[in-house]
């Protein structure tokens, strides 16, 4: 199977993070931005790393953005460039354009434009953090559906000792544990006392929670928000 | 005399450190706590008391703590590899962010 090309358009630290990162996972990447030195920096941990203004239509050509499969557009902090260069790159014929906003009016014309996909990294990340902040339990929150959640959250005290069954996790909660995370004390290679994270994964009912494991569980929004207000 | 001081001291921190690890890898966190802080009674500078208090605090969620520790560990030992890469997860820095 082909390589998917990517290209991505801004290298700040969210497009040169997302270029590296697709490049790691073998990924044909083409990154792009308008500072020779941001694009001699990441010229190594990419495909093709290349000089040009995202606003000049030719120079995007050159570059070979037409040939890419997804075009990541990273340029938010300038809206008025982040909103031509989606122009340029749909009018390309590119499938599939991704651009991060940093405003509900920045997304509102990029979708407008065609942008298959607006993300707001910080946007996000400032949800997750003051969440984890309100529910220092919850490590971590991941929206399945509309009405459904993931989540990771630390065994509440008296769930310690007993098993899945006799929590009554499922049956008065609600939730199902689809893993069980444990921190198991070792000795490593040098001598040295270290802790490795060991994940039960499909937990039987039978399984044992144990003080300080992580329960990873999954169940409807409403449930998962009693359940921690009663932990 | 000095020297056979010296020797049951050093025997003595190590019987209580060995103590310490031994609640330590049963999971008897709390028991190991004390042992470690006697540890570190005996001698202000074992290395390892610190780093191991680090894993037990950062395994109860209490991360402040367990950060002081891998701090002081670091004072010490400034490339100690586990209260380095403890540290860094606990504040969020990815080992292979060097640019």
């Amino acid at each position: 199977m082909a390589k998917k090309q990517f290209g991505v358009i801004g290298l700040g630290t969210f497009g040169s993070s997302i270029a590296k990162e697709l490049f790691k996972k073998n990924a044909q990447v083409l990154a792009i931005d308008i500072d020779e030195t941001i694009v001699n920096k990441i010229s190594d941990s990419v495909t093709q790393a290349i000089v040009a203004d995202a606003t000049d239509e030719k120079s995007l050509e050159n570059a070979g953005v037409k040939d890419c499969d997804t075009v990541i557009i990273s340029i938010g902090e300038d809206i008025e460039t982040s909103i031509l260069a989606t122009l340029i790159v749909k009018d390309f014929g590119v499938k599939n354009v991704v651009v991060k906003c940093v405003s509900q009016w920045h997304s509102k014309i990029a979708a407008k434009i065609g942008a298959d996909k607006v993300v707001y990294p910080e946007l996000e990340m400032a949800e997750k953090l003051a969440d984890s902040m309100v529910s220092p339990n919850i490590l971590e929150q991941i929206e399945f559906s509309k009405d459904y959640n993931l989540v990771e959250i630390l065994a509440p005290k008296d769930f310690c000792g007993k098993t899945i069954k006799e929590s009554g996790i499922r049956n008065k909660h609600g939730l199902n544990v689809i893993a069980i995370k444990r921190q198991t004390p070792f000795i490593n290679d040098e001598g040295k006392t270290d802790i490795v994270e060991e994940v039960n994964v499909a937990p039987g009912p039978e399984d044992d929670i144990l003080e300080h494991d992580i329960l990873v569980v999954v169940g409807k929004q409403n449930d998962i928000e009693k359940f921690k207000d009663n932990n | 005399m000095m020297n056979i001081k010296e020797k049951n001291k050093k025997t003595q921190e190590e019987l209580v450190q060995e103590t310490a690890t031994f609640y330590f890898l049963n999971s008897k966190f709390d028991e190991a706590i004390d042992e470690f802080k006697k540890v570190l009674k005996l001698n202000p500078a074992n290395i390892e008391a610190y780093c191991s208090l680090g894993l037990i605090y950062e395994n109860k969620k209490q991360p402040e703590e367990a950060k002081k520790m891998y701090e002081k560990t670091l004072l010490l030992d400034k490339n100690n590899k586990v209260a380095k890469e403890h540290l860094n997860k606990l504040i969020g820095i990815k080992d292979d962010e060097q640019d």
